[in-house]
């Protein structure tokens, strides 16, 4: 019988190590829990089980310089591939900047095209007004074959087509 | 009434000293700018003073305008246009290029109708 008094329980509930030493594995013992034990006669001998210590990794000399290499290597291509991505970035927002932009300059213009529609309306307003004065006056005044030969054929061109196409008009008129 | 037919005769005297400038003029393009608006027009005697100034140019291009063309000048549907232009050709001082472009045109044109109106009109030429 087990003595439960206060104290010894205590002892045991916090002193656990002094207890449980002994259940323990010997520190050099085999890593092979069944190295003792037997299977259908025979005794495992070798030590079938790795070391649960991890090898330290052999980085001597030229190994040591291929292996910063290659570390170095996979950091800069991970810069490269961040840089690679940072540029689709940058290239997806300068377009989407350049579409807004583009959109702005075009509101802009259609709000400023009006202004400019008109000034183009008056600036063509006014050659036409000048072109069919002075044609006009030069009519007026009885526009001579004369004159006609001396003038360049782009400037014929309308006056003939015009003032045939008013002699026709007339003539269905009149018919 | 009268207001229209003013006015009518008022752009037919423009058309009328425009064509005849135009018959007068150095620039090849006039012969091309006669042909284009003149001999198309739909009246007889916008079509009839075009053939007169072109003849009056005596030149290969402007002479084949009013001899090789169906329904222009001396091929004129309208009798007055075509007897005009007929009458014009007969007045040229120096026929030799048109003679030369109504034996082109009688020996070679696919249209017998052009062909033959050509031949009579070589013909009246060669009496003339």
């Amino acid at each position: 019988m087990a003595n439960l008094s206060i104290s010894n329980i205590r002892e045991r509930i916090f002193n656990t190590s002094k207890h449980e030493a002994s259940v323990a594995r010997p520190a050099n013992s085999v890593s092979n829990p069944f190295a003792a034990n037997t299977f259908k006669g025979n005794v495992l001998t070798a030590d079938v089980f790795e070391t649960s210590k991890p090898k330290e990794p052999a980085f001597t000399g030229a190994t040591k310089l291929k292996a910063s290499a290659l570390v170095g290597s996979l950091t800069n291509l991970g810069s490269k591939i961040q840089a690679g991505i940072e540029s689709i970035a940058a290239f997806g927002r300068r377009m989407k900047e350049g579409v807004t932009n583009t959109w702005q300059k075009m509101r802009e213009t259609e709000i400023s095209f009006a202004p400019m529609k008109d000034a183009f309306k008056g600036a063509v307003s006014n050659a036409k007004n000048n072109v069919v004065n002075k044609w006009n006056s030069m009519f007026e005044k009885g526009i001579t074959a004369k004159q006609i030969e001396s003038m360049p054929i782009a400037e014929i061109r309308p006056m003939l087509a015009g003032e045939v196409a008013l002699a026709e008009d007339s003539a269905k008129l009149v018919a | 009434m009268t207001a229209l037919m003013n006015k009518n005769n008022k752009h037919l005297k423009n058309v009328s000293n425009i064509i005849e400038g135009l018959g007068n003029h150095k620039d090849p393009e006039s012969i091309q700018l006669l042909e284009e608006i003149g001999t198309n027009s739909s009246l007889d005697v916008i079509r009839e003073m075009t053939s007169r100034a072109l003849i009056k140019k005596n030149e290969h291009d402007a002479l084949a305008v009013v001899i090789t063309n169906k329904g222009k000048g001396i091929n004129d549907l309208s009798t007055m246009v075509a007897m005009s232009t007929i009458n014009e050709l007969l007045g040229l001082k120096d026929k030799t290029e048109a003679l030369k472009i109504l034996t082109d045109t009688v020996e070679m044109h696919s249209d017998e109708e052009v062909r033959d109106n050509a031949r009579s009109v070589k013909a009246l030429m060669a009496l003339s």
